[in-house]
């Protein structure tokens, strides 16, 4: 009986989550609606729900150099406005992932034109010039520098594999996630990371062990 | 070794090393708050910048390669679009402006001032890709013709005119009358469109109107607007000046004097108007245009057995064999059967000779005829149309009935005798039945407003004239009237529909019909004979005297030159004798008698008056 009543009070702890999940449906269903009609409270309330994996996608995406809060700007002036083409058929997550990367991607690729147009260095002799400095660097300066190396290898890749592959290894997003996301096939999701990854690997290989 | 040590386990251990510096609540708050002033701020760009810069964003997320195919395929895309557009106008230039002139025999047409057009067989020209500027259009006397522009829009060209092409693109028409008139039909304009009449002394700049010119021994022109608005404009730029002439009104331009906008009078009345249009829409037309034109005019047109109007009259008919007559009481009936195949305006001329004086005396002396109640047979008129009957010339007596119709001697009571007989003369004449069941059939398909109404006139005409079946003509009129109170039938088809219902009995809906009537259409002609029918139904039929005395009273008030006013006072001096106003009633016949002193009801009036003096 002891048994009974434990599996029963279990059962309505888990109600009540799905209740609360319910209710947060609700909410935002009920907010969806609001910002559509181009409420501004609404709008506040769904930058401030989104605001913290936007940013994340972004920074992890386009790294330190970009303006991140000028890209967080446009990713939500681009959001309101495409909320009225949102049916519902995907979650409101990857929709707001959709609006995300395709903003980076656009971002990226601006800069990839920009970036062939200048002298391209050989990325192995400066990791190696700055591998001699770590060791005498503290924490915080072998992070900074740790990212600017990655960052590097990451600016070689081509925007879209790179999408792919900060969705992926960074984000932690599952492939068919990923493919909805960018709304491409899986199988070129898992071609576009295959060959990111070797590509970074090789840039990578001082950080990686084989 | 150091590096060895911080060597990730894998490519993903290594990118999760990167973090995100965090923000503080603050720096959250002003993103916020700049993020929201920018949507709050945000203009509206403008359709152009919109394409370019959806199209750069279009290119930004191409690969480069593939994005340089695209923008040099969409160049030249554009070029040839430019280059097909550019090759468009000008094949469409070439098309010329004027699509066709229709004129009558003697119009002279001076193609480009070189060649002579005339004398062609069909009366018709039609301009395939030629350069029309420069056409001069000359008419004699009798002569007209139409020109049919595109965008619906047209010229007709009266008699004794000369007018000169000058500019005919497909944004720009200049036309130059030198002297005589035109009618000038235009469809509303484009702001870049101009159309342009010039006169001697004037240009006319057309907002999309149905307007005439008439310019008369090159010192004054004459522009009459029926329909929308007008800019006249001086031809000098030293006394400058422009006037907008709106519809309903004239201006008439001298060469000494300033122009003065009036009221126009010297036009023709509404009805030719219409027939005016139905001319100017001749493009639209399949059928042909026939013009009946009489001396003396005003004589009667008869298609087929069908009566169609008086002359000058213009009639639209499809492909195919009539008959024509034209009818003038006193003269030689004039009969042609005529085949229409392809021409669109055909003019006949119809010279009618007069009858000898003897034969409506004699006619007279042989056949007496037996009295009728109403004593319609003292009118010569009446035993002329009976004798027609008999001899089976139905259509003289119907043109006869049709006078005697209008004449002042006849009421309501004789209105309903006559009736019948029109009906037995057409009822001999055609089968009715199949032409009622063709117009319903139009009347199902037809579009317009104004041709269900024309139809449903026709049908309720050919009903109660033609098959005597009065309570479908009634129905028709009533349907007629719902859906156009305002058209030009309208004032005749209360009246019939007032006598049709008196025929079927229906007084009290018969005399409301008349008093609608007399509402609706206070100046039309037949005004009074609605009014006379109404003060005798109140009179016989529905016995309110008062209102009969009323209804006569007003007729011989406010219409003195009518032809019911003696009839009137003998039929109020009726009113009075039996509402025993004795004194009334004798001045009343007496004034009758004075009237007119051979009346058809002199011998009844002077019975009356014995009885009165007696009593």
């Amino acid at each position: 009986m002891k048994h009974l009543i434990k599996i029963s009070d279990y059962n309505i702890r888990a109600k009540k989550e799905n209740a609360n999940e319910d209710l947060m449906q609700n909410k935002m269903a009920v907010l969806l609606q609001l910002c559509k009609k181009k409420d501004r409270k609404a709008q506040r309330e769904l930058f401030n729900h989104y605001k913290h994996k936007v940013y994340e996608l972004i920074y992890k995406s386009l790294g330190p150099k970009f303006d991140i809060d000028d890209v967080l700007q446009q990713v939500f002036i681009e959001l309101f406005k495409s909320l009225n083409y949102f049916k519902g058929q995907s979650s409101l997550d990857t929709w707001v992932y959709k609006i995300g990367s395709k903003i980076c991607t656009t971002q990226l690729r601006k800069k990839y034109r920009k970036r062939q147009a200048s002298i391209v260095y050989d990325s192995t002799q400066i990791d190696n010039d700055k591998n001699l400095n770590i060791s005498e660097k503290n924490y915080e300066e072998e992070q900074k520098e740790l990212e600017e190396v990655i960052y590097n290898a990451l600016d070689k890749l081509e925007p879209e594999k790179r999408i792919v592959i900060t969705l992926f290894e960074m984000e932690g997003r599952t492939l068919e996630e990923i493919s909805e996301i960018l709304n491409i096939p899986l199988g070129t999701v898992k071609s576009r990371l295959f060959h990111g990854r070797k590509i970074l690997q090789k840039l990578l290989c001082n950080y990686i062990k084989e | 070794m150091t590096t060895n040590n911080k060597k990730s386990e894998n490519l993903h251990t290594l990118l999760a090393k990167i973090k995100v510096p965090a923000k503080t609540e603050n720096e959250w708050k002003l993103l916020e708050n700049e993020l929201f002033y920018k949507l709050e701020n945000q203009k509206k760009p403008k359709f152009i910048n919109n394409i370019f810069s959806f199209l750069q964003e279009l290119l930004i997320q191409l690969r480069p390669n593939v994005a340089i195919a695209v923008a040099s395929s969409f160049l030249i895309f554009i070029a040839f679009i430019g280059i097909l557009i550019s090759f468009l106008n000008k094949s469409q230039t070439s098309v010329s402006v004027i699509q066709l002139v229709t004129f009558t025999n003697n119009t002279n047409i001076l193609w480009n001032g070189l060649d002579k057009i005339n004398n062609l067989s069909s009366n018709q020209i039609k301009f395939h890709k030629n350069k029309v500027s420069g056409t001069t259009i000359i008419t004699s006397t009798g002569d007209s013709a139409i020109i049919t522009l595109n965008k619906g829009n047209s010229i007709k060209i009266y008699p004794n005119t000369k007018l000169i092409v000058e500019k005919a693109t497909l944004t720009r028409i200049v036309c130059n009358l030198k002297e005589g008139s035109i009618l000038v039909k235009v469809n509303k304009l484009n702001g870049k469109n101009k159309f342009e009449i010039k006169t001697p002394i004037t240009i006319c700049n057309v907002i999309g109107t149905v307007f005439r010119v008439n310019s008369l021994n090159n010192s004054k022109t004459i522009v009459s607007v029926y329909e929308g608005k007008v800019k006249c404009t001086s031809l000098s730029k030293k006394n400058y000046w422009e006037k907008f002439v709106e519809s309903g009104n004239e201006i008439i331009v001298e060469n000494t004097n300033k122009p003065f906008i009036s009221n126009y009078s010297s036009l023709p009345p509404v009805q030719d108007i219409s027939i005016l249009n139905l001319l100017l829409e001749v493009d639209s037309l399949k059928d042909a245009l026939l013009y009946f034109n009489s001396t003396p005019n005003g004589a009667k047109v008869v298609i087929n057995g069908f009566m169609e109007g008086k002359t000058p009259l213009i009639i639209k008919k499809p492909q195919g064999v009539y008959s024509l007559s034209v009818f003038e009481e006193g003269f030689y009936p004039w009969e042609k059967t005529l085949a229409i195949n392809n021409t669109r305006f055909i003019q006949i001329n119809a010279q009618l000779k007069e009858l000898p004086q003897q034969n409506k005396l004699s006619v007279r002396k042989i056949y007496p005829i037996k009295q009728t109640e109403e004593k319609l047979a003292t009118l010569p008129a009446y035993i002329n149309a009976l004798v027609a009957m008999s001899s089976c010339r139905y259509q003289d007596a119907l043109l006869i009935f049709d006078s005697l119709w209008s004449s002042g001697n006849i009421d309501i009571k004789g209105r309903m005798f006559i009736m019948d007989k029109i009906n037995y003369c057409y009822s001999q004449l055609g089968d009715f039945e199949k032409a009622i069941e063709n117009l319903e059939e139009k009347y199902n398909k037809a579009q317009n407003i104004q041709e269900k109404g024309q139809i449903l006139w026709e049908m309720a005409t050919i009903k109660a004239n033609c098959l005597g079946d009065y309570q479908e003509a009634e129905m028709a009129l009533v349907e007629f009237l719902i859906i156009q109170p305002n058209a030009l039938w309208a004032h005749s088809a209360y009246g019939k529909l007032a006598e049709i219902q008196y025929y079927l009995g229906k007084y009290k809906h018969a005399a409301e019909t008349y008093k609608k009537h007399i509402k609706t259409f206070p100046q039309d002609p037949d005004i009074d004979r609605s009014i006379y029918n109404l003060a005798c139904i109140y009179a016989w039929d529905l016995k309110k005297l008062d209102k009969a005395v009323y209804w006569y009273s007003k007729l011989i008030t406010s219409f003195p030159k009518s032809k019911y006013k003696a009839n009137a006072f003998f039929r109020r001096g009726e009113c009075y004798m039996q509402l025993g106003e004795v004194e009334n009633a004798l001045i009343d016949f007496n004034t009758y008698l004075l009237l007119s002193p051979n009346g058809i009801w002199k011998e009844v009036c002077l019975g009356y008056l014995k009885k009165l003096k007696e009593a």
